[in-house]
């Protein structure tokens, strides 16, 4: 999932400005694949160790004092528009995230910085990125 | 065909290969006998092994207990032979069930699963019965 120029972000009950893109990577951290005696090709696959990766890319115009530290746990809420009217708002939701690391990338006036989480599920089933339905007025 | 062991699926819930154990000679060293030279002595043909590796995958935590038990139960003691056939029709007759080795950690993705690998021997006695002098 890709969330261009997000309506509101927010990382830890602090909202971030100037934020371009929001990026929720899924990916196996560990797979299994297996081969019978048939044939060469691998006939069971799955990923029992996975892991969801938040990407949150902003401008940085000014001098920024992050409090993000590795290894913090924070929610994550962003919202954004589906459409570019207000009917197509959702909200999606991160109840617990673990932050990675926070990296800058400074060039021409500016400079990128990217925070990188890794959510967490409650339980070790539970889906960690709750996407609402939509959201009926603006916020 | 799915493979079977004394007539019970015990594998086919998910992948699995058969493999020959080491054949040939025991080999026994003279230190081991006591004696204080580098001879070896050959003392007999090894035992006939089968080694199944796999993976076993159900729909459910329980379900892949239920698999896990029933291979367990087959392993009685002292060992008693029964027919082992692969998924190719080749079979072994007088296998015992000797040892069940699970992988570290039950995987839990879209399926239940849990790799092992499970070695059955042709004992050249009776088990039960220790050679006699």
């Amino acid at each position: 999932m890709i969330v261009l120029n997000p309506r509101l972000v927010e990382i830890g009950g602090v909202s971030y400005d100037g934020v371009r893109s929001v990026s929720i990577d899924r990916r196996a951290r560990r797979t299994v694949l297996e081969w019978s005696d048939n044939g060469p090709q691998a006939v069971m696959g799955d990923a029992p160790e996975r892991v969801v990766e938040i990407r949150v890319s902003r401008e940085v115009t000014r001098d920024d004092a992050l409090s993000l530290e590795p290894g913090t746990e924070v929610e994550v809420v962003l919202h954004a528009s589906v459409t570019s009217s207000q009917s197509g708002l959702r909200r999606v939701r991160v109840e617990r995230a673990m932050v990675e690391g926070v990296r800058y990338q400074v060039g021409g006036r500016g400079a990128t910085q990217t925070i990188e989480l890794v959510a967490l599920s409650s339980d070790g089933s539970e889906d960690p990125v709750e996407v609402d339905s939509l959201l009926s007025v603006a916020t | 065909m799915a493979s079977s062991y004394k007539g019970q699926n015990l594998f086919g819930s998910g992948p699995h290969r058969f493999a020959l154990g080491t054949l040939g000679e025991v080999v026994v060293s003279d230190l081991s006998l006591g004696g204080f030279s580098s001879d070896s002595f050959a003392v007999g043909p090894r035992e006939l092994e089968v080694v199944v590796t796999g993976r076993l995958a159900a729909a459910s935590e329980a379900a892949l207990w239920t698999l896990r038990d029933a291979i367990v139960a087959q392993l009685v003691s002292p060992p008693a032979g029964g027919t082992l056939i692969d998924t190719h029709g080749r079979s072994w007759s007088d296998m015992s069930f000797i040892t069940y080795d699970e992988g570290d950690r039950t995987d839990r993705g879209r399926v239940w699963s849990m790799s092992y690998r499970a070695v059955f021997r042709r004992f050249h006695l009776s088990q039960g019965q220790r050679p006699t002098e």
